[in-house]
């Protein structure tokens, strides 16, 4: 699709403005005040410096229209979908002018839009060139650019100029369904915190980063044993609740990570083609409930691997996004109203403002959009009362497969992110959505006064419910009991202290005022692992505590972070092996530093380096040097300059120490490796994997047979008898009568008679003539 | 110290203990001593190369606390 980027504006411009058309570089100059007659290098050079210039900036501005200045507010929004002709079909949404929404095959801008691209201010690129028109065919790449001095410049979306749909009130439902913006952060915590401990997402072997089904599955599961989207609803006092029997959200998990992966929470790790979480949960609950759930909703609308319903096909998958933008703007438009609305008259209003020029299906025909070039082709033929028959039987035909299509969309879309994100109150009769109205929280989120703009977030917004307005720790907000329980109050907690908590403590339950934690060793445990630290720990428990900490809370938890300190794993660790205790503390006395470890060792500090060149370096990163050798008896010699850390043990564990290079393999010695639960695969990895040349084959052996592999030979007693002549012993070995007393050959002269069999072999000898000797006889 | 140069080990696992006794009992338990391959000293052994993410989970079974630092 094609969006709008600005981030490459002020590299391409230049290059861009070369390469455009005389007569559009003449229409922009103009736009931007330029001196008549002056040549292409001369404008070029004088556009590049005034798309620079903020003054001419603001000029540019005060000529747009309302439409121009609505549509560049929208492609600065962080709210929608920024490709161009959603941003069209978002105004029309909006009731502005609506834009003839252009042929996908023949034309990408809208034609409301044009004016921006003939000031200078969008403009189209192919493969990093102005293309000088506005025409480009289907099959071209193309990008559009914007000039971020002009969206930083440009007014937020004047809500004055937008037009309310016109709602009928729907009748009081019999119960609603809400979530409290606590319960939705809960949620987003929830998922970032099972994310965390489920480390990394690997991804299937397509090559396109799509999360493997497996790593799919653990996440869901993990998430599910949470209870994270089982969260209560609120209860208005005079209606009973109940929880919908359908599902409030077809795909929480794809929403989720999808919306994640847009906001750069989770970073494809391409030497591990895996998906890693890039913030902790505490740093992203620093924002406030409103900026939270508009982060989160930044990340859906450019989502575009998950759908709000099935799609009938995949050519539907390219309209998801536009939809999803016309209904988050349908819903901003709700505004202030605080009447429910039936879905069908919410989904009718927005087929009102866009049914004609947008459909989900790309297939849909669209005549209005070109109504004199529809007419012209069947005017000969037709008649106009023909015509605005045909044109009548479109749109009731229209209007009968939005209901088929975007409606359900519309219906699932309010359901899962839209209730699952606290935006919206659903209405329910029985199991079914029957109406929808904004919650408070809903405004806060799709207000407009305060709309974003590119990489700054305003912090003002409209109060409502639990839409907190500062994000400080709150004194009163939980109870820490004696037994490690803590009972938060949903009501004033804030979002840090929510991330706090959650940081620290096991969730055990949430109700619906209050969120039940509790302080375990090993939730500790791993929240310091994360970057937590005890002072933190106990000052945030106590600021919002209701009372003073419980004092065997407060010695528990020193316990359990003293108890860490007992025992550490470094990693990627370097150090220093002197030859003797007097070599390293001469090196220290010279300014080595390091923590020494013993008397040989010395750690050097994570940016440290040694003074002198090391001898030698062993990268236990790598494969580790082949620095052995093994003779026929056993012996195994050591090559010192491959000596590591962990070659002595490793023949220690098989064979015996001789001296200081050398061990021997002993059948007692590997015996008792074996004994002691070892393996000849482990002796193939640790000893085998160093050699620098093949073991001899009979040590091979003696070593499977030390280690209790079974060979079994046989011996048998037989007689050689040897002929001086070879054609004497040819003529008997290959003979029938001697060959079932033979066990054969060993030489042409020399054949091997069975010891049981040998007085018979003699007798048939003398038959022969022949008189047997002993060898050596004469 | 140019007569008496050091080797470098580098990417090098360790594990560090606050005494004696705690690492000599990981050196007597089956189970932690094959991912220990060469004692330092009294507190610091060098762990197997690899073998870090295993002598993790197997310390937290025994009910241990490690503290994970990364260099």
């Amino acid at each position: 699709m094609n969006t709008i980027r600005s981030q490459l504006f002020d590299t391409q411009i230049t290059r861009i403005l070369e390469h455009t058309t005389k007569e559009r570089l003449a229409t922009i100059s103009a736009a931007w005040s330029a001196k008549p007659n002056l040549g292409q290098e001369e404008l070029v050079a004088f556009l590049s410096e005034a798309m620079h210039s903020p003054e001419r900036i603001q000029r540019i501005l005060d000529t747009c229209t309302q439409f121009e200045r609505t549509a560049l507010a929208l492609i600065k929004s962080d709210h929608f979908y920024d490709e161009i002709t959603t941003i069209a079909l978002l105004a029309a949404v909006a009731g502005l002018p609506a834009p003839k929404v252009a042929d996908t095959y023949d034309n990408y801008i809208p034609e409301p839009l044009v004016p921006l691209f003939e000031k200078g201010v969008l403009f189209v690129v192919v493969g990093g060139y102005y293309v000088g028109s506005t025409r480009v065919s289907f099959s071209t790449p193309i990008e559009f650019l914007a000039n971020p001095r002009v969206l930083t410049a440009a007014q937020a979306v004047d809500t004055q100029a937008l037009r309310p749909f016109d709602l009928r009130a729907a009748p009081v439902p019999e119960t609603t369904l809400s979530r409290r913006p606590q319960v939705v952060a809960l949620g987003h915590s929830a998922f970032l915190r099972t994310l965390s401990a489920t480390g990394e997402l690997k991804v299937n072997r397509t090559g396109q980063r799509n999360i493997a089904a497996a790593a799919m599955k653990g996440l869901t599961k993990a998430l599910d044993k949470q209870g994270w989207f089982t969260a209560p609803t609120v209860q208005p006092p005079s209606r009973s609740v109940v929880e919908p029997a359908i599902q409030p959200v077809p795909f929480p998990v794809e929403i989720y990570l999808n919306a994640a992966m847009s906001i750069g929470l989770l970073q494809f790790d391409e030497a591990k083609s895996v998906y890693k979480v890039t913030a902790l949960i505490e740093d992203f609950m620093q924002q406030d409930f409103v900026q939270l759930a508009r982060l989160w909703l930044t990340g859906l609308a450019r989502t575009p691997n998950w759908h709000e319903d099935r799609p009938s096909s995949y050519s539907f998958y390219g309209y998801t996004l536009p939809m999803r933008s016309v209904l988050i703007m349908a819903l901003a438009l709700l505004g202030q109203n605080r009447d429910f609305t039936t879905v069908k008259h919410l989904s009718d209003a927005i087929f009102t403002r866009i049914g004609e020029s947008f459909s989900l299906d790309p297939h849909e025909i669209r005549p209005t959009a070109d109504i004199p070039r529809w007419e012209n082709t069947r005017r000969q033929q037709r008649s106009a009362e023909e015509l605005l028959a045909l044109l009548k039987t479109w749109r009731i035909k229209l209007a009968q497969n939005w209901q088929k299509l975007e409606l359900p969309f519309i219906e699932r879309g309010l359901l899962s992110w839209g209730y699952g994100w606290g935006l919206v109150e659903l209405g329910m009769t029985g199991d079914a959505l029957s109406s929808i109205r904004l919650t408070d929280f809903g405004q806060a989120v799709l207000g407009f006064g305060d709309i974003t703009d590119h990489g700054q977030r305003v912090a003002t917004h409209a109060p409502g419910n639990g839409a907190v307005q500062v994000n400080k720790p709150q004194p009163g907000v939980w109870v820490v009991q004696p037994n490690f329980d803590v009972l938060v109050y949903l009501e004033r907690v804030t979002p840090q202290q929510l991330g706090f908590i959650e940081r620290y403590g096991e969730r055990t339950q949430v109700d619906q005022h209050t969120a039940h934690y509790r302080l375990t060793r090993q939730s500790v445990y791993e929240a310091l692992e994360r970057g937590g630290a005890l002072d933190a720990l106990v000052s945030g428990l106590s600021v919002g505590s209701v009372s003073p900490l419980p004092q065997n809370v407060l010695r528990e938890l020193q316990g359990w972070a003293a108890l860490r300190e007992q025992l550490t794993l470094r990693t990627l660790a370097r150090v220093a092996e002197f030859p003797n205790a007097e070599a390293r503390d001469a090196a220290s006395v010279h300014g080595q530093r390091g923590q020494p470890i013993g008397d040989r060792f010395l750690r050097l500090e994570p940016k440290g380096s040694l003074q002198s060149p090391a001898i030698g370096v062993v990268d236990y990163s790598r494969p580790l040097p082949d620095c052995l050798t093994m003779s026929e008896d056993g012996l195994v010699t050591l090559d010192p300059a491959g000596r590591d850390l962990i070659i002595e043990s490793q023949l220690n564990a098989w064979a015996e120490h001789v001296d200081r290079d050398h061990w021997r393999l002993t059948q007692a010695n590997v015996a008792g490796a074996i004994q002691k639960g070892a393996t000849l695969a482990q002796f193939s990895d640790t000893i085998k994997s160093r050699l620098k040349s093949k073991m001899p084959n009979l040590l091979h052996l003696a070593i499977n047979n030390w280690a209790g592999v079974e060979h079994r030979l046989e011996v048998e007693r037989v007689i050689a008898v040897r002929s001086q002549n070879v054609e004497v012993m040819q003529a008997i070995s290959r003979s029938t009568m001697f060959k079932k007393l033979l066990r054969g050959t060993i030489a042409p002269n020399i054949a091997l008679v069975n010891a049981a069999q040998i007085n018979e072999f003699e007798a048939a000898l003398r038959w022969l003539g022949i008189e047997p000797k002993s060898f050596g006889a004469k | 110290m140019a007569h008496n140069p050091p080797i470098l080990h580098t990417n090098l696992t360790l594990i560090e203990t606050a005494d004696k006794t705690l690492l000599d009992m990981f050196f007597q338990d089956a189970s932690t001593r094959p991912f220990l391959v060469a004692r330092l000293s009294d507190t610091v052994a060098a762990v197997q190369p690899d073998k870090f993410e295993m002598l993790l989970n197997r310390l937290k079974k025994l009910g241990h606390t490690p503290k994970v630092l990364a260099e």
